[in-house]
């Protein structure tokens, strides 16, 4: 009898990085979707959009020794232990937090991902393929530098090493070699980027200022909703910080012993931190790649995310995009505590009725571990509902307003009824920093969302949605490409597109996506980039100083008919949203403007993002 | 001033109009005909420079008082290279040369290289992909030293050299929301790419060294003849490595392998390093489509990802465009005027000797027929704005004839004297000084004349430094006027 192919694989790996030591479950063990491998790990059998590590130094110029995780030797011990001075692991652990944020990725989706993708003209174009992504690689140790990032030219991420640097490099030996693959947040930062890319083609052109911005910021939150999943750590910060998730700074090991307020203590001696108990650390769900930020010499670590009083003035003034993201993500992360200080109201309540402290150094911990429940709770929503606004984006020239009105669409769309709160915390927190929704009427909930696809709209007749796994073969996929196509093609107009003949019109991405209702029953839609090119003059009125591109867009969600409607019988998809970034004079003028402030009149490539140099100051 | 001075020009005299608009070139030649004056325009552009201080805010009433001098109507454009302090100000001010009449343009061969409209099979034109690159390079280099916080001098070059190469600046990236290091103001827009797109939509003439130009009829009739000194060929084995540049990732730009990295160091031991082979054949399958050798193929791509390939990229491209540039000797009526643009080292040597000497140049390798040049000349428009690396030594020593050397420049915008580095470079000009007058944009006080994106008057003082009284030259006069030096000859 054949025995069963196991679902996951247990690999080890740092829950945080090689300086948060063995405490706390920092050395974690992670069950990864199961898949053959040969030695790198490579996947052993060809899939779409897999996976590859390839330990390539070109600094060095040498391959290194690639770990063969079917190794029985290794496959007993659930995964290499981690350690810092054999490659092996730093690929282990890669390939592990890679495939992790994958998964976690398809499951607020509710489909598969995929890379990168050129825009084909059509499906024999070489140089859509070549510009495409189909197995994303990673390089453990690609270069010397502090950094390390997603290129699409390298098709996949390369991360950097370096020498801790200075005399103060926190918890690393002053020269010992910090390895961006050992963080975390760093694997998990930058395998979002290019999942992000993939998701949204035109994402990486530089429009408006929010657009680096945003990536940055999003890739962040990721990073940081990954933090809120591991219960030990949750645990212990909830302890340290009397429940309050979102203190940024840990309460000293002295001052909760109460070591610090013996009789004859000095005010002094209180704050001053003689021994390493009395030191505060930082709360480390909110700090971001702490290693590396220590080794680097600056003290704290990186793109603290809450360090900041809430201000409107910010967006106006930061345009450095990881300074600028981070107000993005200070306005998601506001929300998120605000949410959970909602959520465990009751909780403190009973606590304090029954003779605790309002101002609790320690807290009980059947207590920690009800608000533990509900971080984690809650973090999951948060992540679930900010990935999935992502198909509710147009597929073009992202603001941080248009996102918040994806982000509270999507949330909408899973709960109509914000019994919690939710959209409305979001709202208020993203206000308090000067986000608005864009282009919304009002400054309110419903009107904030954006608007249901007019009924007017003809429907998609035989739309094939496909089975839980996707469309399956290419010639699935090439039978709903093309009538998707000519569905727009025809409906230009009343899609609030240009007509193809004045803008060609294509089609970057469909995906069937299945999701769960309030109810329970099985949602299917079908979510669709459509994005058309106009070039405009840099000059206006004067051909003879050349052109720029101007996106314009829409993402569809297209919904699938259940049984016993009429619509089913007729095999009819009706488009529940058409979310859309017109082409507009007004938005030509706007990125005019943008433009002739960069001085950057170009052609089709010259406003995409480098994720090398905007990572290089990491 | 003797602005008016120049109302007593002797029929049949040729002028050559420096205008004064900070670190850039902007000339005006104007050839007597039987029938009316007729003008070239060699450059029109101008840039901040490392210190911000290159552009003085004068260029747009500069190009007005050229369009109303030439009533709307250029014989001939001649750009020598596509960087900013010489490109510039056609798309700055688009709204002047929009309505300008223009004859012929002309340009430096390796121009052709990047027309737009040469589409050869399904590749994209090399004019998109460096255009791209570079444009995209350099905001990307911003936002990177925005984050990094770096504040290097170096860096400050760099920026300038990128600015220079693209014509974006630093401080309207801030106003419009990229991020910006140096302060300084942004000084009225306009865009190398649309500067060259304007100048490519006349469809010109593209010339390298040994090219008979083809002079408009009008300036032919009235004696004025051209002879093409540089850039070197297409086919010129030395440049065309540097070609390679435009082919794809920005990795090109980089020499060989050994530019190597700051602090390289090995990670692990040496018993850890393995040949590709230990590697599946699959683990290059995401190469598979780009080359039948994927496995070099990925090498290559990670070599050129990395970021410290940039900075040394930056200044190999800034020679490289500097080399391109259109080297021209003009004759009229037995003058001789020799306009170097920006050439460097390669481009002088090619028709100095002939080729890339194989040892150390000196004074008597030089080709018969370029010492000749050199040896009679009446004007010299000095080499890159008088920075140390455009007149070569030998050149120097060759120059004879006592000629006028214009030299349009902004001092302090480039260099430091510390670094023995500075624009224009000193000992540079005592030793031309010794072979020719030198009169310098900067020693004009701008006044007189209003900017016409402001309506306000401009003042600006000549630069320290600078000589306080034009010179005497030789042969012809110089005349001084509101933003310009003229040259009667």
């Amino acid at each position: 009898m054949r025995i069963e192919n196991p679902v996951t694989r247990p690999l080890k790996a740092y829950a945080f990085d090689p300086s948060a030591g063995k405490l706390l479950g920092n050395e974690m063990s992670m069950r990864v979707r199961y898949q053959r491998l040969d030695p790198g790990p490579v996947v052993r059998n060809w899939t779409r959009d897999a996976i590859a590590v390839v330990d390539y130094d070109a600094t060095n110029g040498v391959y290194y020794e690639p770990v063969d995780l079917d190794d029985e030797r290794i496959l007993l011990r659930g995964g290499l232990d981690p350690s810092e001075g054999d490659p092996r692991f730093h690929q282990q652990m890669v390939y592990a937090v890679v495939s992790e944020t994958i998964q976690h990725f398809e499951t607020a989706l509710g489909r598969r991902i995929h890379w990168r993708r050129g825009v084909f003209k059509d499906h024999r174009d070489e140089e859509a393929r070549r510009d495409s992504i189909y197995t994303l690689n990673l390089y453990p140790h690609a270069f010397v530098g502090k950094n390390a990032f997603y290129s699409p030219a390298a098709k996949g991420i390369l991360f950097g090493y370096f020498r801790a640097a200075g005399p103060d490099v926190g918890r690393n030996l002053p020269g010992q070699t910090v390895f961006t693959c050992l963080s975390h947040d760093v694997v998990v930062h930058e395998t979002t980027h290019a999942i992000v890319d993939g998701i949204r083609r035109f994402f990486t052109e530089q429009t408006n200022p929010d657009v680096p911005a945003f990536h940055e910021a999003f890739a962040d939150l990721v990073a940081l909703f990954r933090h809120f999943t591991h219960k030990e750590v949750l645990l212990d910060t909830l302890e340290r910080t009397g429940g309050r998730l979102y203190q940024y700074q840990l309460t000293a090991d002295a001052e909760r012993s109460g070591y610090d307020n013996y009789a004859d203590a000095t005010a002094a001696e209180k704050k001053g931190g003689r021994i390493s108990a009395q030191l505060t650390a930082r709360n480390p769900l909110i700090e971001l790649a702490q290693q590396f930020g220590e080794a680097t010499g600056r003290h704290r670590a990186l793109r603290s995310a809450l360090g900041t009083k809430p201000n409107s003035n910010d967006i106006r003034t930061k345009w450095e995009p990881h300074a600028r993201g981070s107000i993005l993500v200070a306005a998601v992360f506001d929300a998120y505590f605000t949410m959970y200080l909602k959520r465990t109201a009751d909780l403190w309540r009973i606590f304090r009725a029954g003779g605790g402290s309002s101002d609790p150094v320690d807290i009980p911990r059947p207590l920690a571990d009800r608000l533990c429940d509900e971080a984690v709770r809650l973090a999951e929503l948060f992540f679930t509902i900010c990935v999935r606004a992502l198909d509710y984006t147009p597929p073009v020239d992202i603001t941080f307003g248009t996102y918040l009105r994806s982000v509270l669409t999507a949330d909408f769309d899973l709960h109509p009824v914000d019994e919690s709160g939710l959209r409305d915390a979001l709202l208020q927190s993203f206000r308090l920093r000067g986000i608005y929704p864009e282009g919304a009427d009002f400054f309110s909930e419903g009107a904030a969302c954006w608007p249901r696809a007019p009924e007017r709209l003809k429907p998609v007749i035989g739309l094939d949605f496909g089975d839980p796994n996707g469309l399956i073969t290419n010639k699935q996929r090439d039978a709903v490409g093309d009538r998707l196509r000519k569905y727009v093609a025809n409906n230009a107009t009343a899609l609030g597109l240009l007509p193809p003949a004045v803008a060609p019109i294509f089609v970057p991405s469909f995906h069937p996506v299945f999701r769960i209702n309030p109810d329970g029953s099985l949602r299917t839609d079908m979510v669709v980039e459509v994005v058309q090119t106009v070039q405009k003059n840099f000059v206006e009125g004067a051909d003879r100083f050349g052109t720029f591109p101007l996106r314009g867009g829409v993402a569809l969600i297209i919904r699938k008919p259940v049984f016993g409607e009429r619509d089913a019988r007729e095999n009819k998809a009706r488009i529940r949203y058409l979310i859309s970034k017109p082409a507009t004079e007004q938005r030509a003028d706007r990125q005019r403007r943008f433009i002739e402030h960069l001085g950057l009149a170009g052609r089709e490539n010259c406003f995409r993002i480098d994720f090398a140099m905007v990572h290089g100051g990491l | 001033m003797a602005a008016k001075k120049q109302a007593g020009k002797e029929p049949g005299e040729l002028r050559i109009r420096m205008y004064r608009v900070g670190f850039g070139d902007f000339f005006l030649m104007t050839v007597p005909t039987a029938k009316e004056p007729k003008h070239i325009l060699i450059d029109c552009g101008v840039t901040t420079g490392k210190t911000g201080k290159g552009d003085i805010g004068t260029i747009k009433a500069a190009v007005a008082h050229m369009a109303k001098e030439t009533k709307g109507q250029l014989e001939l454009i001649i750009v020598t290279h596509r960087h900013k302090d010489h490109i510039i100000g056609f798309s700055r001010s688009s709204d002047v040369f929009k309505n300008m009449k223009v004859g012929a343009v002309w340009m430096s061969a390796w121009e052709k290289q990047y027309d737009p409209n040469e589409k050869k099979g399904k590749k994209k034109p090399k004019a998109a992909a460096l255009q791209d690159e570079m444009a995209s390079f350099a905001l990307a280099m911003q936002q990177h030293l925005a984050a990094s916080g770096a504040d290097d001098p170096d860096m400050d070059e760099i920026m300038a050299i990128l600015e220079n190469a693209t014509g974006f600046e630093p401080a309207q990236l801030a106003a419009a929301g990229g991020a910006a290091k140096r302060s300084g103001k942004g000084k009225g827009g306009g865009s190398n790419p649309a500067s060259l797109a304007y100048l490519k939509s006349f469809g010109p003439q593209y010339y390298a060294k040994g090219d008979k130009p083809k002079m408009p009829e009008v300036l032919q009739k009235a004696g004025l003849t051209a002879e093409i000194l540089g850039p070197p060929p297409l086919d010129h084995v030395d440049f065309m490595r540097l070609m390679d540049l435009a082919k794809k990732g920005k990795g090109q730009y980089l020499g060989d392998e050994s530019s190597g990295t700051p602090g390289k160091f090995s990670p692990f031991d040496k018993r850890w390093r393995v040949k590709a082979d230990a590697y599946p054949k699959r683990a290059f399958d995401a190469f598979e489509r780009v080359t039948k050798d994927p496995e070099a193929a990925l090498r290559d791509a990670v070599k050129s990802a990395e970021p410290s390939a940039f900075f040394t990229a930056a200044k190999i491209l800034d020679d490289f465009l500097n080399n391109q540039s259109l080297v021209i000797l003009f004759t009229f009526k037995g003058k001789k005027l020799l306009f170097a643009g920006d050439a460097q080292g390669g481009n002088w040597e090619y028709w100095m000797y002939g080729g890339t000497p194989t040892k150390a140049p000196v004074l008597d390798d030089i080709l018969k027929a370029s010492a000749g040049i050199l040896g009679h000349l009446d004007v010299y428009k000095m080499g890159h704005h008088g920075s140390t690396n455009a007149t070569p030594v030998t050149a120097v020593q060759a120059i004879g004839g006592d000629p006028l050397t214009l030299c349009s420049t902004q001092q302090d915008s480039f260099g430091s004297k510390k670094n023995e580095s500075e624009v224009p470079r000193e000992p540079l000009l005592a030793a031309l000084g010794g072979k020719s007058k030198i009169v310098r944009s900067d020693q004009l006080r701008v006044k007189g004349i209003k900017d016409p994106a402001t309506g306000k008057a401009l003042d600006i003082a000549a630069v320290k430094g600078a000589p306080k009284r034009l010179p005497k030259p030789t042969r012809g006069r110089l005349v001084s006027g509101e933003i310009y030096i003229d040259y009667f000859l």
